[in-house]
């Protein structure tokens, strides 16, 4: 197994970490990268506070089960439209 | 149908609107009213009331801003409905004891929504500003980001739905996260 990625291979492994799709061995590929490597150093350390802004409870959405709601009204609404 | 017929730079489509634009309106009104319930029911009725008034729709702004616009009239019309209830006796005491003659409860409640310009991202709420940004995104782009990221969806299921490899998502996904950083980076990163 190769301990040492290229830069394009880091930056996959460290998007797939954002996800907990990455293994134990590649977030150890992706530290040993970054510290050979400025540019990576820094995109992983952007997209980990993208991660923490995007788990933030600030960020809300709506519940699924009201847009299905909305959904449903709208298309009522359109048909009926059709119609006339 | 209607929406097809108008001819200009921006067009309507209701049938996408609660995929694009209903998380975005959520955290726009969220902050507003501070209530769920309450929120859930005034975006349903902005879209309700968009389906009604797309004849006047001219197309000189964009569908999203269009939408904020009758939003924007929903929620004032939240406050009025509220201020009408507590009663106008309690309000008006409170009139004759303010300086500033004329300003009265009802129009200050109405004002500050005003000031709120839709794009200022500076002076909005981190939910806000995520999903503008998540707005810019190209359409199928931000979908497929929206149900990694946030719907917490796995690869698979993804991939399956949009007929796309694993690795066509996770170019996908590293493209949004691209610009998703930049265009949060100058407030937020």
């Amino acid at each position: 197994m190769k301990l040492f990625v290229d830069c394009k291979k880091a930056g996959h492994l460290c998007d797939k970490g954002q996800y907990d799709d990455a293994s134990f061995f590649d977030k150890l590929k992706v530290r040993f990268h970054n510290l050979i490597c400025k540019h990576c150093a820094d995109y992983s350390e952007r997209n980990a506070k993208l991660t923490r802004l995007m788990k933030d409870p600030k960020c809300k959405q709506m519940p699924e089960e009201c847009k299905k709601r909305i959904r449903e009204e709208l298309e009522r609404e359109l048909a009926k439209g059709e119609q006339h | 149908m209607i929406y097809n017929s108008i001819m200009a730079d921006h067009q309507l489509d209701p049938t996408k609107w609660v995929d694009k634009y209903s998380d975005y309106l959520y955290n726009y009104t969220i902050v507003k009213v501070n209530d769920k319930e309450v929120a859930e029911d005034i975006i349903s009725e902005t879209f309700l009331a968009g389906l009604k008034s797309m004849k006047n729709f001219k197309g000189e702004a964009s569908e999203r801003t269009w939408l904020i616009s009758i939003l924007k009239r929903k929620i004032i019309d939240y406050y009025r409905k509220i201020n009408s209830k507590k009663g106008k006796a309690e309000v008006r005491v409170n009139y004759t004891d303010d300086e500033e003659g004329g300003d009265w409860l009802e129009e200050r409640v109405a004002d500050p929504f005003d000031r709120t310009a839709e794009d200022d991202l500076e002076n909005t709420e981190l939910g806000v500003a995520i999903y503008a940004c998540i707005d810019k995104l190209p359409e199928k782009q931000a979908a497929i980001f929206k149900k990694k990221t946030i719907e917490g969806q796995d690869t698979e299921t993804i991939c399956k739905e949009f007929n796309i490899t694993p690795s066509n998502l996770w170019v996908i996904i590293h493209r949004a996260r691209t610009a998703l950083a930049s265009c949060l980076e100058e407030n937020w990163l």
